[in-house]
């Protein structure tokens, strides 16, 4: 525990100190707010020329009227974030990875080198980052098939629960721990393509094993930040109550007070604190 | 070059968004129109203790509505809002003058001239005027059978005398329903259309409790329909007033293995397996 309120420590003192460490960040948030802001307007001309088809392809005629396009706005702006993060996301994740390793080592702050380095290691950290969106996409569809399938068998209940809460509450915790999980298994990958020069396959590996040897703090330091995402969870699973109760644009609010606390606080923590702890146990390594 | 053409694309993409939702599209339309239904929902929730200056307000923004968008499919919905909310306020005579206006627009309607003069009927029947509203609904049937509104009313009428414990009524009525519907069964026999009639004359012998009049329909139906139609439903259905109303458990259960046989892969399939069983354990 101690350890971790020296990482929160060092984390917290490095934004204070070097506020230009949130920059990438800022970038990030920039580019989602207005991808968020073109899933708003696609069911309106004249994005809607673009949009129309593929929505009314994939979801169906009704989200392209007012207000059930906003029954469908969570979904399309996890997914348009997904992309951002997929490809702006991986250049920034390795510009702070960078930026903070010159922080932790008390060298001069260098934000075009740091990007430089970003721009050299783009295609292996954008492969970590498919990788892992891709495995948590099938993983999320894998447990509700296989529930479904066990109750359609004709089971009323699991481990003494019944299958309505598993189908619904079950799903939403699964998805959510298989997320942290998932993140905590490849977030060292990064820091070792950007910093240690390994290539994807073996970065993945030393990733993994690294999560191993510090499974409980990497777990605390992914998973404390990533609570404060509950209540936005919670939100857009009632998108339809929401916009029959209030009105329909409070779900676009509830996307933007999500994102703003994904990108501004939830990923600077989790990045910044578990970069500072692999820094650290490979300062402790070398000591040993 | 890649810069400038990254800033015209930014510029592009913001103009975009700029225009975005400035069109008097479908979308601004709806949206408009969703506000509009809200507020008339407010007044549907609580009519008694609506101010009748908000009631004024309301009809002049759908009339408004309609006025400004006359061509949009909800302009027909706005138009039987206002004769609701008149309803709503007990303002019967306006709604009725409402939906005479709705009548002489779109005269050349079955359907919405059939759905109008329902909802005309509906009126006298929330004052209490029940011949009148019968008058209306019998309307109905006759100019606008085959209309979605004109084929379900024969079936709302014994309804209203069961709901007002009028038993001789009720009965009177599905036998004129059952008369009618037989009709229409005749006339299109190969058609969803004459299927759906059966049903529809099965339905009225199962509300006077006629089981076995409604077994025999249904039996009419497996052997008009067999082949050229999906049956499950019918055979479930009758599965179950063999074994719940008539108690006859042999019948049921083969119905039950009839249509574990015919359609193997039914919805009804899994519902049908437990049902036997428990006929079986009886």
């Amino acid at each position: 525990m101690s350890s971790i309120g020296k990482i929160y420590s060092f984390t917290f003192s490095s934004l204070k100190s070097r506020p230009l460490i949130f920059v990438p960040f800022l970038f990030l948030a920039v580019i989602e707010l207005i991808s968020l802001c073109v899933v708003y307007f696609s069911p309106q001309l004249p994005l809607r020329l673009f949009f129309g088809p593929i929505i009314r392809t994939f979801w169906g005629e009704q989200f392209l009227h007012y207000p059930a396009n906003f029954a469908l706005l969570p979904k399309l702006a996890s997914l348009s974030q997904k992309a951002d993060y997929l490809f702006f996301g991986s250049l920034m994740s390795s510009v702070v990875v960078v930026m903070v390793s010159q922080f932790f080592r008390k060298e001069k702050m260098n934000f075009k080198s740091a990007v430089r380095t970003g721009f050299k290691k783009y295609f292996h950290v954008f492969a970590v980052i498919l990788l892992v969106t891709v495995l948590f996409q099938y993983s999320m569809k894998a447990f509700p098939f296989v529930l479904y399938k066990y109750f359609s068998a004709g089971h009323a209940k699991l481990l003494f629960i019944p299958a309505s809460l598993w189908l619904s509450l079950g799903v939403i915790v699964f998805n959510f721990i298989l997320g942290i999980l998932l993140q905590c298994a490849f977030i060292y990958s990064i820091p070792f393509i950007v910093l240690e020069n390994l290539k994807f396959g073996k970065a993945i590996v030393r990733s993994m094993v690294l999560f191993k040897r510090l499974f409980l703090p990497t777990l605390i330091l992914t998973t404390l930040p990533a609570l404060l995402y509950i209540p936005i969870i919670i939100l857009d699973l009632n998108a339809v109550f929401l916009i029959d109760t209030l009105f329909p644009e409070f779900i676009f609010l509830v996307a933007i007070i999500g994102l703003g606390l994904n990108v501004l606080l939830i990923d600077p923590l989790i990045t910044l604190a578990t970069t500072f702890l692999f820094l650290e146990s490979g300062k402790n390594s070398l000591n040993r | 070059m890649k810069k400038i053409f990254s800033q015209k694309l930014i510029l592009f993409l913001f103009a975009m968004m700029l225009f975005s939702g400035c069109a008097n599209d479908q979308y601004a339309i709806e949206k408009e129109y969703w506000w509009l239904k809200k507020q008339a929902n407010e007044i549907f929730k609580n009519p008694f203790s609506t101010p009748p200056r908000q009631v004024e307000v309301a009809v002049a923004k759908f009339n408004n509505f309609i006025r400004r968008h006359p061509t949009s499919p909800m302009a027909l919905d706005a138009e039987f809002t206002i004769a609701r909310i008149y309803q709503s306020k007990e303002q019967y005579a306006a709604a009725r003058e409402q939906l005479n206006t709705v009548l002489n627009k779109h005269a050349k309607s079955d359907q919405i001239c059939a759905e109008t003069i329902f909802l005309i009927g509906n009126t006298y029947e929330a004052e209490d005027k029940w011949p009148l509203a019968l008058e209306k609904y019998k309307a109905v049937i006759q100019k606008y059978p085959m209309t979605q509104r004109g084929f379900s009313i024969p079936m709302y009428i014994p309804a209203y005398y069961k709901s007002k414990f009028q038993p001789e009524k009720m009965v009177a009525a599905y036998q004129e329903a059952i008369d009618h519907y037989r009709n229409i069964a005749h006339r299109f026999t190969n058609s969803p259309i004459g299927y759906q009639a059966y049903n529809l004359v099965a339905d009225c012998y199962i509300g006077m409790n006629d089981w076995p009049n409604a077994i025999s329909t249904y039996n009419t139906m497996l052997f008009k329909y067999k082949g050229k139609l999906p049956l499950d439903t019918l055979q479930m259905t009758m599965a179950m007033i063999y074994s719940r109303e008539m108690q006859d458990t042999a019948n049921a259960k083969i119905k039950l293995q009839e249509l574990l046989k015919e359609y193997p892969h039914s919805r009804f399939a899994s519902q049908a397996k437990k049902f036997l069983k428990e006929l079986e354990k009886k």
